[in-house]
This record gives structure tokens, sequence and C-alpha cells, in this order.
């Protein structure tokens, strides 16, 4: 499917910002099944400086410093991509988890720089033992890794509200657990850390959703913003997508930006003011299809 | 053992022939037939033959040079906490030229493969893809930088390299400790040196130790050329004097002759690195990072970081030997590195590790871990991802035979989650060497600190180094708490001479004449301003108490006085918020001037002037010369400028009092005679003048805005004329005794007199003219506007009008004057601090962002 991509971010401020870094995420990665047909991000007021580079994860970033005093900035990013679903899956060809956290763990491992970056805890995914109590129902003996990643997919969505209230970018894994509440970014942080409890390579992917379905389908979660879900290795098969938050294998309707370890590798918009005071942000995230391809395959 | 203290005078005796090394290890002294080793003859015999007198007399001098220069672990536990100070052993660790071969040569060989090591991390990641490191070890190690991947170094990542060696008790060297971060205690090596050569030069040239002046000189010569250009600016980048290496860095940076910066000092503009100074943005050529790289960028790096600019990820990316050591070092002091290092050093230099790692399991492999967990009791755990950096800083061994079951348990759960942030190692026996005790020579252990660093592209190692107390009662090695340190010297095969190469006259630098130095930075102007208010405060309190003890002391103070004396003093204790009048006696002035000398957390009491002189001289070692410091090390001295003491008598607080003056007086006339007359100057002397002003302006308002009886006002005139100094001018103009219109011209508006109130204001409002303007202001801004308007009235102001009296029997006019005065004064200061400092107040905020809230 190709889409077209709206993201606009604004600032504002109560007091004007003398200087100020910004780190953006927001052109969409190309990947295997993700082609990026056209991409511009404009800042508003013009940067001093602007750096656009591909950061350690291979995902496109930009560095921009805006060196005259503002007291609004505005962010966006328009891109036109095409998705398409991956083939169909067997996720019970996978190996068996056990296996695999067996050759991935020293003294053996298994040299695929790739899959090796995302097996250690990172700063949102700290894993507990309250975490490994919670993940361990899901990790029968033998049982194939993607079949893992299924089986707390589906555990997250039933036993987790959503709610974009109930937490904050400091909310830990364990308070989680307690309150089972959250949004998609938190889902998507819970599956990762389960994983990486069980020695198994998982990671973050930001993203976005089809704003406006087509007709007859539903609405999804977190359409109307910057959506975020996780990826999970398997040797042979690669990466697949999870989407704790709408408890699906995402196919043709998720975008991709970026991947990293976890949501601080890949924040869509960071930054470091001058000044500033206090500040409101308003995000418009818009995905429109412009043109369908053909019949998309479902998994099984 | 013989006591050194009870030594029989004159008597020579040798405290070595009593030393014997414990057990039956390796003593670095005595070889296994018990003679002392050649090597350490020049100094053992000599040292040895000295009457003990002498021999106490060298090490008292060397605790008093260590005092007077101010080698501190951590400033702020020199004064007043019971943290040991640093101790400087007079014994050398003394090494042959044959042991230095070897020692050289493994530092070379460390040095190398750890650069070589660091490239591939940070570039290709052979190593681990070609299954010769764990992938897990370098990427669950916060210290691994991703941002700094693929950044290509041009003049190498590792410029300074520093490795702790240990001998065993089998005379095997190995490596403890491996430091790649910053210069890790270069500074504190090279102190070291300067003071123990002061006492023990003799010796050294008799040991034929090699000098260290050469490598420093390499060293500031390499720093010159990375710069690329003989003015280049060139900065040592410091978390601050709260850090424990401060002393180290700020030590370094005079030697070499850098400005010490941090993090606030700095701004990223476009990519490059800038200093903010008070004629604005001056560009930075090349950074010696002494901060700790995951927080040098809070843009790019760990988002609390703020020891270094937002930004400098981009400005290393554009220019890549920006920083030195580059940023993301540190990830190769992990120490589970050593199990794997052997056969790195193989793979990449296809040679053996000269010096191996000392024996340590990494416990991020479960094989490893679980064979660990089975015999618990015998192994010693310690972080692996722990900063190594600066040298006697004591670091956590955790021992499971002595935990109780709570801890145990707790620890064995964190290993099973975090076992990669672990390793474990087993007991061993350590080498000695003589030290130097008060119950005599005494076997102890050290690891010696022997460092690197990249000249012209190749490793150079410093012939020398510094050696650190372990403490290896539990049979493992940590640095001792006791923080003994020692220089080293290498003995050189031909004799040494003193050749008088300074690091001033280095082959790269052809000097041209500059003046007025670079720009002032605007938190050292800060520092400076506050330092002239201090220094002139404690002045303004011991004059004060002085006087009115003195009057005490006289016993001929007739009772109106004291009203007189307890006002004065008053005027200062009732700046503290729990000040209570206290009763008009001759004991509650007593009481009074010793809160003032010894209270702590009184605002104009001397312990709190005194620990704020010394907090914001620290801040700015680099800008005081050594003797300008040294005059404020005078306070450091006594235990009665700390508050440990209290003065036992009447007379011994006076000579206390006269003391400090005396040094207030050294520092002010060290100040006046040696510093150039630039902005740092000015900044002090503004500080100072403005607290004199304010000082005696509140003292001359107290006193006589309201008019007392006749010997109340007489006692006052002549308490203000002695406090400011000036009774002696009164007498030499004016035969009759001090009369309120005389006085007042003469300390209020003689212009000529330093004491005034009017020669202080002149001389700040000289100072605001000289500092810069910015040109797109109106030339009155708020702080000239203000010193002008005082000094207007202070010329314009008549003697007789101010002391005339109005119908309340005040003095109406000069009320008026002096509540100005009072007033104005606090609001000059604080408008000349937005103006100057601000640029280091800016408020720094981070964007905190989030994804999937905004439904």
């Amino acid at each position: 499917m190709i889409f077209e991509v709206s993201h606009k971010t604004a600032y504002h401020y109560t007091a004007p910002v003398a200087q100020a870094h910004h780190l953006v995420h927001l052109a969409p990665r190309p990947h295997e099944r993700q082609r990026v047909m056209h991409q511009s991000i404009v800042f508003s007021p013009k940067p001093a400086s602007r750096s656009d580079f591909t950061d350690y994860f291979g995902n496109p970033a930009s560095a921009v410093a805006i060196e005259n005093s503002h007291s609004e900035l505005l962010i966006h990013s328009t891109s036109v991509v095409e998705v398409n679903a991956p083939l169909a899956l067997d996720l019970a060809a996978s190996t068996p988890w056990d296996k695999l956290a067996f050759d991935l763990a020293p003294p053996r491992w298994i040299p695929d720089q790739d899959a090796a970056q995302y097996l250690m805890p990172s700063h949102h995914t700290a894993i507990t033992h309250e975490l490994i109590a919670f993940a361990e129902p899901s990790f029968a003996a033998g049982r194939p890794v993607l079949e893992c990643a299924r089986d707390l997919t589906h555990r997250i969505f039933t036993e987790f509200a959503y709610d974009g209230a109930a937490t904050d970018i400091a909310t830990t894994t364990d308070e989680l657990l307690n309150i089972r509440r959250g949004v998609c970014q938190d889902f998507a942080h819970l599956l990762i850390a389960a994983m990486r409890a069980f020695g198994l390579p998982a990671r973050y992917v930001s993203g976005y959703l089809l704003t406006y379905p087509p007709e007859g389908k539903e609405r999804l979660i977190g359409a109307d913003a910057s959506h975020a879900w996780a990826s999970v290795w398997s040797p042979g098969i690669g990466w697949v997508d999870f989407d704790p938050t709408n408890d699906i294998i995402p196919l043709d309707e998720h975008i991709t930006i970026a991947y990293g370890r976890d949501f601080h590798d890949v924040s869509p918009v960071t930054g470091v003011l001058l000044g500033g005071g206090a500040h409101q942000v308003d995000v418009a995230v818009d995905v429109t299809p412009i043109e369908k391809q053909a019949a998309t395959i479902r998994p099984v | 053992m013989m006591t050194m203290i009870e030594g029989t005078g004159t008597q020579s005796t040798d405290p070595f022939t009593q030393y014997t090394a414990h057990g039956d290890g390796f003593d670095e002294l005595v070889s296994d037939n018990g003679e002392i080793r050649e090597h350490w003859k020049p100094f053992i015999e000599r040292f040895g033959s000295f009457p003990v007198d002498k021999q106490i007399n060298r090490a008292e001098r060397l605790r008093r040079l260590v005092q007077e220069t101010g080698i501190a672990q951590d400033v702020f536990s020199e004064a007043h906490t019971s943290s040991e100070p640093w101790k400087i052993d007079p014994i050398p660790f003394v090494v042959s030229s044959n042991e230095w071969q070897f020692l050289e040569a493994a530092l070379l060989q460390r040095a190398k493969l750890c650069a070589a090591v660091l490239d591939d991390l940070y570039g290709e990641q052979s190593l681990s893809k070609a299954g010769h490191i764990p992938p897990q070890l370098i990427l669950g190690d916060p210290s691994f930088l991703r941002p700094l991947s693929g950044i290509e170094s041009g003049a190498g990542r590792l410029s300074y390299f520093a490795v702790d060696f240990t001998r065993d008790a089998f005379g095997n060297w190995q490596v403890l400790d491996t430091h790649t971060e910053t210069v890790a205690g270069l500074g504190f090596a090279l102190a070291n040196r300067i003071v123990h050569s002061r006492v023990f030069s003799d010796l050294m040239l008799a040991s034929r130790a090699l000098r260290l002046s050469g490598f420093f000189n390499d060293l500031h010569g390499e720093l010159i050329q990375r710069a690329g250009r003989e003015d280049a600016s060139i900065a040592l980048l410091t978390p601050g004097a709260h850090h424990e290496d401060y002393f180290g860095q700020a030590y370094l940076a005079r030697y070499l002759s850098l400005m010490l910066v941090q993090g606030g000092d700095l701004r990223v503009v476009g990519d490059r690195v800038y200093m903010k100074t008070l004629e604005g943005l001056r560009p930075i050529d090349l950074l010696v990072r002494c901060v700790a790289s995951e927080l040098a960028d809070p843009l790019l790096l760990d988002p609390g970081g703020f020891l270094g600019p937002a930004g400098l990820v981009q400005a290393v990316r554009a220019n890549p030997d920006l920083a030195s050591n580059a940023l993301g070092t540190a990830v190769l002091e992990n120490r589970g590195l050593g199990v794997y290092l052997g056969n790195i050093c193989n793979v990449l230099l296809g040679e053996d590790l000269k010096a191996p790692s000392y024996p340590r399991l990494w416990l991020g492999d479960a094989g490893v871990r679980e064979s660990v967990l089975a015999n618990f009791d015998n192994f010693a755990l310690r972080k692996a991802q722990e900063g190594t950096g600066r040298p006697g800083r004591s670091q956590s061994v955790i021992l499971p035979s002595q935990l109780d079951p709570d801890a145990r348990d707790a620890i064995q759960n964190d290993l099973a989650i975090n076992g990669y942030r672990y390793v474990a190692e087993e007991g061993s026996r350590f080498a000695t060497l003589p030290s130097w005790t008060h119950n005599g020579v005494q076997p102890a252990s050290v690891a010696l600190r022997l460092f690197a660093t990249l000249v012209d592209g190749e490793y150079q190692v410093m012939p020398g180094g510094i050696a650190l107390d372990l403490d290896t009662s539990q049979g493992y090695p940590v640095y001792s708490e006791s923080g003994n340190t020692r220089d080293v010297w290498v003995c050189s095969v031909e004799e040494t001479h003193h050749h008088s190469t300074s690091r001033l006259h280095s082959a790269l630098v052809e000097p041209k004449i500059t003046r007025g130095g670079l720009g002032l930075r605007s938190r050292v102007a800060d520092n400076l301003f506050w330092l002239g208010r201090y220094v002139e405060r404690t002045d303004w309190t011991m004059r004060l108490v002085r006087g009115a003890l003195s009057r005490l002391d006289l016993n001929n103070a007739a009772l109106q006085h004291r009203e007189t004396l307890v006002l004065a003093l008053d005027l200062l204790l009732s700046k503290d918020e729990d000040f209570v009048e206290l009763r008009h006696e001759d004991a509650a002035i007593e009481q009074r001037a010793r809160a003032l000398i010894s209270g702590r957390g009184r605002r104009f009491g001397l312990i709190e002037t005194i620990s704020n002189i010394h907090r914001v001289s620290y801040q700015i070692r680099d800008r005081l010369s050594a003797e300008l410091w040294r005059t404020l090390q005078a306070f450091q001295g006594s235990p009665l400028w700390t508050g440990d003491a209290e003065p036992q008598s009447l007379s011994e607080a006076l000579d206390h009092l006269d003391q400090g003056i005396a040094a207030v007086a050294a520092f002010n006339g060290m100040a006046a005679e040696n510093m150039t007359r630039g902005f740092g100057w000015t900044f002090l002397d503004l500080g100072r003048r403005i607290e004199r002003a304010q000082n005696l302006s509140e003292l001359l308002g107290g006193f006589f805005a309201e008019r007392k009886d006749e010997a109340s006002e007489a006692a006052a005139l002549t308490f203000a004329l002695e406090v400011a100094d000036s009774l002696l001018t009164y007498r030499s103009r004016y035969l009759f005794a001090p009369m309120l219109p005389l006085v007042l011209d003469l300390l209020l508006s003689d212009e000529t007199n330093p004491r005034s109130i009017a020669y202080p204001l002149a001389q700040i409002s000289d100072h605001l003219e000289q500092l810069p303007k910015n040109p797109n202001e109106a030339p009155q801004t708020e702080e000239r506007k203000l010193i002008l308007d005082l000094l207007t009235r202070v010329r314009i102001a008549d003697m007789y009008e101010l002391c005339q009296i109005g119908d309340s029997s005040d003095r109406e006019a000069l009320k008026g004057l002096f509540n100005q005065l009072v007033a104005d004064l606090p609001e000059l200061s604080q408008a000349i601090t937005r103006r100057y400092f601000n640029l280091t107040e800016d408020v720094v905020t981070r964007l905190p962002a989030r994804v999937g809230s905004q439904l």
C-alpha cells in the first residue's frame, strides 16, 4: 500500500528560547517491505545548522540548531511510503526459545551483530523479577520463540488497558505491571523487556498507523499520533513485528520510522533549550492511502 | 619496633635495618637473601644515615608542603570533614632500569592494544563478529556510546592512557585496572613529584631518578600541534570543583597553561564549541576532556548529563579530534574485558600480552556464573562497569562470605539477572615495600599507576608515576581508605643531570607578545567578584571583633563603651535569622565575639566567610598564582580557622585575629603587586570595594543616625576611626578629640582615604567604565546609573548639614544618606551580577517527548 504521511509538531513556549538543539527521528527508514518515495522535514524558524545523518541503528536522523530567539517551533515532516505485507509466516516454525537463548548466551554467541544489538536491557526495558514472573507463562519449554512473542502480545492486549493518562516517561516496568494501564510505548517496552529477560533479541519500532482505514474496517488505536510496537528475532526468519496495543502482527498498514533498543534511541523529537520556561506541544499526524495494492496476505 | 617519634635526638638510627618484609613474599626493597636491592641503595643508605630528627623533619616538611599546595582528593573534605587528607609517603617506589624496561614495554603494548580495540568497537565491531568478545559485554555497558560509532578519528581516540600495575607475592606484574577515560591522576602524579622533589631532590639525584619535564614538554607540544595553530584555545573540560579529581585537573591545566572550563562555560554554535566570555563567544580548538563521556552532551548522550555543552557530539562529528580523549573511551575500563584481552592481543597484534590482566571471571557468562555461585564464599565480586578514574578512590568489593543471608540472597538474585555487570576474583597475595608510618618503617602493598600519552602518533610513557596504597587485608586488592600515595622513581642507567628544560620553551612554540590574555569567562569573573567580597568581609569582621576585644583587654573601658561595642558586633550578628538581642554585659561582648570567631553558619562569622573564600578560590584555582594561593592557605593551617577549636583566652583570640588580618593583608598585597590589571583584577577589586563601602556605611549609619549621649558618641567615633584604620590620619590632621563632622569628612567623603566610603565608590565607578559595553545599549546602564547616583550624593554632601539634628533627635540628612547607601549597594551588586555573570545562569530545559500520549 502507498501512503502519504504528514506529521506536524508544534511547540509553544511561555518564555523565549534563546538557543535550541533538536534531534529528530521523523523520516521513515527504508526496509525490505518498505520503500520511501518522498521525504522532507521543514523546521520553522529555520535552523542555523542542520545535519542529516544515519544513526547507529541505521535510522535516518536530523540534528538541528536554532540560534535566534523564538517562542514557537514548528516541525513538519511529509513522506510518501510504500509498504508491503510480510509473506505468510509459520510462527510454529521458528526456533524454540530456550535453544535460541542458549545459543546466544556467552560463552557461545551467534555472531549476528544485528540481533546482538537488541539483546541487552536498556533504559526503558529494565529486567526485574516481577517482569520475569509476568512473562514466565508464555515461555513453556521448547515453545517456538515467535509463538512466545505472539502469546505475550495477546496477553498484554487482554490484561492491560489503554490509558493515555496512567503513565509517563518515567514509569518503570514494575509500576506498569502493577497498574496494568498504559500507552503503546509502554506495551512495546513490556514485550521487549520480557523477551530480553529470557535472553532473546527484541527491538522497539516507532512508526505510524493508517489514520483513515478502508471502509468497513475499524479505526485502530494510535492512529492519529505516532505509534510504537515491537519486533522479535528468530534465526532464519529474521525480524517479525508484533503490535501489543492492537493484538496484531502488523501487515501493510504500519509504517516504520525507526528501530531502536527502546523509545530513548528513536524518540521523534527531543531537544535541549536555553530558556523557554514551560511549554505546550501539539502533534498532528495524518496517514492517507494514495493507492491500494492487491490483496494483502493474512498471517497464520 | 622502634618508634620514630621517640628517636634519640641526633644519634643516627637507620630505620631500614629494622624493616622486615612480612611473610615470605616478594619485597621491593629486600631480596630473598635479605639484602637491600641495588637500585634502592642510594636512597636507603643516605636517608637511613640521617639523624632521626632530620628524618622526621623531612617527613614533616613533606606533609606541610602537601597542605600548602592544597593537594586534596576532595576540596570540601579539606577543612571540615573527617575525610583522610592527601598523604605522600616520604619513601618513594624505586624502580630499577631493568624492571622499567619491562613495565614500559607492557604499558606501551597495552596502550596500542586498547587503541586498536576501541577503533574496532566504534568501527567494524569485527572482534565480536569473529567471536573474540561477547557482544553482551560491550553492548550492555552504558559507557559504550552508540552515537560516537563510525566517527573516524584522525589523531587517535586514546591520547591518555594509564594502567594500575600490581605485583603478586611471586614477583609477577599484573594489570589491576586500566584507565582509558581521561588523564586520570596525571595531575596528582605531577603534584606529588613536584612536592616530593622539593624535599628529596638530593636523594633523587643520588638515585638517578628520571625527570618528568621531557614528558610534559612533549605532551604540551602535542596539544599545540593538535590544536592546529600556535595561539590556539586549548581547554581542559572539568566537572567542577565538587569533583574529587578537581585538584589534579586544575593542577595539570595550570602546568600546561590550559584554560580550565566547565560545561556551563561552553556553547556549541553550528559545528563549533565556544567559550562564553565577558566579551562574547570565543572558539575553542581542543578540549582535554576530563568529564565522563556519557554526561558530555545532553542532546545525543545521557539526557541528564550537563557536564558538556548540548551539541558536543555534532561538533565532534565535524571535527573528530576536538576532544581528547575522544568521547566513549571509558568502555575499555570494563573489567570483564580483561578475560578476553589476552586472546585479542594475539589476534590484533600477533603477540602475547606482556603483563596479564589481574585474574578475574566475567559473570555475564552463564557457565562461569554457575561455578562461581557454587563456591560463592571463595570469591570477591566487583562491578565490571565501574569507572576506575582517580587515584586513591576506594572501590567496593563485595565479599559474599561476609554478607548476612538477606544481602547474600539479594546479590545472588541480582547476579541472575545482571550477571554481566559483575566480575569475580579469588584472593591473592601481594609484593611489599617499605612505608613510613608512626610505628616505624612497615611493609605495605601498592598499585603502581603508570601513564602513557600519544605524541606524534606514538605512545610515550611517563618515566615516573604514582603509587597508591592497597588494602590487602582481606586478600583482595582494594585502594586503601587511608589514601597514602608515593612518588615513583625510575632509575636511569646513566647519571641524570639537573638540566632546565622548561615546558614554556617547548620547541613548537614561538611565543608572541600578548596582553590581556584570553577572554575572561563569566563564571570566573563571578567567583573573583565574590572572592573579593569574602576577603574584605573577613578583614572587616576581624577588625571589628579585634576592636571590641582589645577594649576589654585594656580593662579601661568605661561602661558606656559597651553599648557601642555591642551595637557594632550586633550589626554583623543581625545578618543571621536566629539573631536575638543579647544582654548588655561584658560577657555578652565576649559571647558575641566568640560567635563571630568560632560560630558556624553565621553569615558574617569568620568560619563561614573563610569557608566561602576557600570554596570560591578553589573554583578559580587556575587563575590564582601559587603565591596568592598560599596566602589563602594560611587560613587552613590552624583549627581555629576551621572551627575545630576555639581560642582559650582573650589574648589568644587577639593573636589569632592579628594573624588573620596579616594574612588578608598578605593576600591583598600579593594581589595588588602580582595580578595583571585585566578584567579578572577588575572583578576582584569590584567585589572588595562594594563590600567595604557597604560595611562602613552600615557601621556609620548604625552609630550616628540617632543622636546618643556624649560619652557614647565619643566612644563610637574612636571605634569607627580605629576599625576603619584611620585613627592615625585623624590625629595627624586634627588636634581635637574626634568630632562627628571631621570624622565623617575623613570616613565618608575623603577620596584620598582608601578606607573612606567615597574612595571605593570612585573606584567602582572607574572599573565599571572600563568593562566591556554592549554597543547597542544606552551608555547609562543600570549599574552605572546606581554608582553615579551614590557617588554624586556622597560628593555633594555637606558634613555640617549631615550632623544637624531634627525634631526626633535623629540626624535626618545623615540617616537618609546612609539608608540610601545601605539599600543601593546590594542593588549595585545584583545589577553587576545580572549584566556580567548571567551567561552562566542559562536555564537549560530538556524537552520530554512521548509517543501515544496525545490520545
